[in-house]
């Protein structure tokens, strides 16, 4: 399904087909050195339902909520009424709509269904498959960018001097789906408020921080136990393994045994990945050696949360936080959740049953 | 006399062979000559011949690359992100046209082998990496961002429909140099000139009704060599993955500087 290789790493899964970036890989490499490093709500994905079948891409269509359709969809498929041979995917419908308004509106679906799949969207329905395209979760940050690393009972201890923005970060301005443009607003707000902050903390030429010998010691550890491995399989062939069971096991639809199932998998997987390996020391460019890097975060992401069908918001309107807690071992915590809003000009909307 | 030979250490030698593996099994095999060169190795840079079944790759010819990445060699390093040819990162020489491997369909490539090779005219970083840094100089030179006398609005700088149509067939630039690395004039002054990608960028900000910095933009452009090594060859419009049309910008640029006066 979909092309031979979509890999989406950043933060939480490698679910096989989506829509993210080859680029956005996820905040593992700064892992090691900061042993207790804390993820909040990695299972928060947003599924958009319109991934062109031969290959899923950013499309935006407002007409319901994305998650919604995208959950419909994964219904017809799952129940059998998919359309095409194998029954795997569903035909959207833009030849309705005008073909001056589809061309203006719509540029990059026209254009990604001509490229991909060699069809006039303005003529005929494109097959579509949901898709992931957004991580809700990463590493909790405030309002000012700054990286938060719950400890001790204090829920927003920071970390100083360490930033992140974007799809990285997880300042939790969306909810469970990540809402219209607020990808942008990931980007260009917190990135200005990030910018903002390091002009006010940062002087030139002095140290924020001393890095502790044993961080530094255990990431060059990492970086050469990987860089000098001669014998293994590929970082490509051990990613794609993951992906299989991530999008088996980890789909649209989860369930308790599927999930068990995925985590024993990948458990299995564990000693491949530990003698992956690949030719060339070369410290020029060397997207093998990246390649196995990435390979080795995703190993390590693995939790395991059952799709329920009712909000439990008495147990559970709470931000999950998770960390390596050694090797192989996630610990998990909580965090409060801000639903007040920062402006007080602006009424705070309850969260409410999801209504499909 | 010019010298018309590389130099001894720039010689393309032939390198590896990975045949595909026999299996019994209908396959559609397909032969790409992929350069080669990683500066720590010593070596001369080298021309990989990679053989593999179109039957079990996907259509594109990105996606031939991720298969002998994945599967063939891991250190065939290239540059990719987006897959859909909006991130402008895959931009290479295929088959002597530069375009981007993501939007190449490798059934439309020359029957035989192909030859993949790194953007010309750039320094390799290594394999089909080319060194952007000149490329990305010139655009920091074109302040390419917004720039208004106006003041800043409680909320955003609107335009009309009419004003937002004009920065269509420049905004939609992803910025991967097929076009300047494709352009005689750019190849023989790319110290001084200024090339088709930058100057279709700077169009698109001296175009913008939000701007009103353009008189200052074209001031900047208005320099024998920045905008006027333009020959009209057109190489740029032609090769341009994303079908816009640098050499018109760059036309109108020109005219904008004739009006003025």
């Amino acid at each position: 399904m979909g092309m031979p290789d979509k890999n989406y790493t950043a933060g939480a899964t490698a679910l096989r087909d989506g829509t993210r970036h080859r680029r956005v890989t996820g905040l593992g490499s700064a892992r090691d050195g900061l042993g207790e490093w804390r993820l909040q709500r990695l299972t928060a994905l947003a599924l958009i339902p319109l991934g062109l079948y031969f290959v899923a891409s950013v499309l935006h269509l407002a007409t319901v909520p994305g998650d919604i359709a995208s959950h419909a969809e994964g219904v017809e498929i799952r129940e059998g009424c998919g359309c095409g041979e194998n029954k795997d995917h569903v035909l959207l419908h833009l030849e309705d709509i005008e073909r001056a308004t589809l061309l203006e509106r719509l540029p990059g679906i026209v254009e990604t269904a001509r490229v991909f799949a060699g069809l006039d969207a303005t003529k005929e329905p494109i097959p579509v498959v949901p898709t992931v395209y957004y991580c809700m979760g990463g590493i909790p940050t405030n309002l000012q960018a700054e990286a938060m690393s719950p400890a001790g009972g204090d829920v927003n201890r920071r970390v100083p001097g360490l930033m992140a923005i974007g799809e990285a970060a997880c300042v939790s301005v969306h909810g469970a789906n990540r809402l219209g443009t607020n990808s942008l607003l990931d980007l260009i707000v917190f990135g200005r408020a990030a910018a903002e902050q390091a002009v006010s903390t940062l002087k030139p030429g002095r140290l924020v921080a001393e890095t502790p010998n044993a961080s530094e010691g255990k990431i060059m550890d990492r970086f050469d136990g990987i860089r000098f491995k001669t014998e293994g399989r590929t970082p490509g062939q051990v990613r794609r393994g993951i992906q299989k069971i991530m999008q088996d096991n980890f789909g649209v639809f989860r369930t308790r045994e599927a999930m068990q199932e995925g985590k024993d998998k990948l458990r299995s997987l564990r000693p491949e990945i530990a003698e992956m390996s690949f030719d060339g020391q070369s410290l020029q460019w060397n997207v093998a050696l990246v390649a196995a890097l990435e390979a080795h975060n995703l190993a390590d992401q693995a939790d395991v949360i059952d799709d329920f069908t009712k909000r439990d918001d008495a147990n559970w309107l709470k931000h999950t936080v998770a960390w390596r807690d050694g090797p192989g071992k996630v610990a998990i915590d909580y965090r409060p959740v801000r639903l007040k809003a920062w402006s007080e000009d602006t009424p705070s909307i309850p969260p409410g049953e999801r209504i499909i | 006399m010019a010298e018309f030979t590389l130099p001894a250490n720039s010689k393309v030698e032939k390198g590896r062979r990975w045949p595909l593996e026999k299996t019994g099994a209908a396959m559609r095999p397909k032969s790409f000559d992929i350069y080669r060169w990683d500066p720590s190795s010593g070596r001369n840079p080298s021309l990989d011949t990679f053989e593999i079944d179109l039957d079990d790759c996907g259509p594109m010819m990105l996606d031939a690359l991720l298969k002998i990445a994945d599967e063939v060699d891991p250190s065939l390093a290239f540059r990719r992100s987006c897959r859909e040819g909006v991130c402008g990162s895959c931009a290479m020489n295929i088959d002597g046209v530069n375009t981007l491997a993501c939007l190449a369909p490798i059934d439309d490539l020359r029957r035989g082998t192909s030859r993949i090779a790194p953007l010309p005219h750039l320094h390799v970083l290594r394999d089909l990496i080319p060194d952007l840094t000149g490329l990305y100089a010139q655009y920091e030179l074109i302040e390419p961002w917004l720039k208004s006398d106006q003041p800043a609005p409680d909320r955003e700088r609107r335009q009309s429909p009419a004003d937002a149509a004009k920065l269509n067939g420049l905004s939609e630039c992803v910025l991967c140099f097929c076009c300047s690395t494709s352009c005689p004039s750019y190849w023989w002054n790319p110290d001084k000139y200024l090339g088709p990608a930058i100057l279709l960028q700077a169009e698109r900000w001296i175009v913008d009704s939000r701007d009103t910095h353009a008189g200052e933009r074209l001031d900047q452009l208005d320099d024998p060599f920045r905008l006027y090594r333009c020959h009209t060859i057109m190489n740029c419009t032609k090769t341009c993955p994303k079908k816009l049309n640098p050499s018109r910008a760059i036309n109108a640029i020109k005219q904008q500087m004739l009006e003025r006066g």
